[in-house]
């Protein structure tokens, strides 16, 4: 059971991470060329009902990325803590610090009807801070890894 | 722990790994948030507009995302190529039953992309939503959760191999 609740879990936070990811670059990056090929006040409708609509996926991304996370956090705490040297929790927090960071910036970004005055800037400096707390992980998991490797890896090389 | 160039420093290549997992996490985010976007948001988001306006926004989103697809796809090949170079031993030996999970990620990951960039290759936009992109976008949660178990089962048995290491005396030849 417990090996069912940990590959779910981890596969709910890596799928919902990637959904929130690429849909801010989408926003970000791709959206407004496509804005371009419509008038001023079509294009401020269309945005208006794609944020609206983006605002219910980065909610629920934030909802699911919590408990996921607190989820894995939990279960890899003694493997952070057996890193030695603070150098597991220092990553962990790392990544954990940039997240909240995230999600602040998103819901600040999304809250109310309208836009934020250079919500565009804000959302292009989220999007580099989203990058950020995956190379973090990323950082953290290789960290894990290697900081012990057992006799069978060696063996096998 | 392991290497993979030789006659470049070690710390050098222990910095790549985490750098090359760095970018398949990334384009694999572009793949999947682009898709769920393309597919199930930008359509709502469009639904009231002229036929032909629908056409103009979706012919340009197509444009940029399907730039946005191929080079997620080379990035995601060459990176999962030196991930597999990289990982190798932790696929051999005591961690063989890993292997048929890395396998069917490798396949369907390759099915997905070749999906989404035959999907994106296609001249004019259509006015229907992609049901192969839908499709993909389903065939690439499977393609994630693949590596969450073969993730899970590596590190059961490291776990294993670590509580009960092996013995000298039955290591000796």
């Amino acid at each position: 059971m417990e090996s069912i609740l940990i590959v779910f879990f981890r596969w709910l936070h890596i799928t919902t991470a990637c959904v929130a990811v690429g849909g801010v670059f989408f926003l970000r990056i791709v959206f407004p060329i496509a804005l371009r090929s419509l008038d001023a006040e079509a294009a401020r409708t269309m945005l208006l009902r794609t944020r609206r609509i983006f605002k219910m996926v980065v909610h629920t991304c934030i909802l699911l990325l919590l408990i996921s996370g607190s989820y894995n956090a939990w279960m890899n705490w003694p493997k952070y803590t057996a890193m030695g040297r603070g150098l597991g929790h220092s990553l962990f927090g790392t990544h954990l610090l940039l997240a909240l960071l995230v999600f602040a910036l998103a819901l600040w970004l999304l809250a109310g009807p309208e836009p934020k005055k250079n919500h565009l800037k804000w959302m292009a400096i989220n999007l580099g801070l989203m990058f950020l707390t995956i190379a973090a992980a990323s950082v953290l998991k290789y960290a894990r890894e290697t900081h012990s490797a057992p006799a069978v890896i060696s063996k096998n090389q | 722990m392991l290497y993979w160039i030789p006659h470049v420093p070690e710390r050098l290549q222990q910095g790549l790994f985490p750098v090359v997992r760095w970018l398949h996490i990334v384009c694999t985010s572009l793949l999947v948030g682009g898709t769920l976007f393309y597919e199930f948001v930008i359509p709502r988001a469009i639904a009231d507009l002229k036929e032909e306006t629908q056409l103009a926004v979706l012919g340009r989103v197509r444009w940029f995302f399907r730039n946005v697809v191929i080079f997620s796809a080379i990035i995601l090949i060459l990176t999962g190529s030196l991930s597999v170079y990289h990982q190798w031993p932790m696929y051999n030996g005591e961690f063989h039953p890993v292997q048929p999970w890395l396998y069917v990620h490798l396949i369907l990951g390759l099915l997905s992309l070749v999906i989404a960039v035959l999907a994106m290759i296609r001249t004019r936009a259509p006015r229907q939503p992609l049901i192969w992109l839908r499709v993909n976008f389903i065939i690439l949660l499977v393609v994630i959760f693949i590596v969450a178990v073969a993730r899970h089962l590596r590190l059961m048995i490291r776990e294993d191999a670590e509580r009960f290491p092996p013995n000298p005396m039955e290591m000796r030849p």
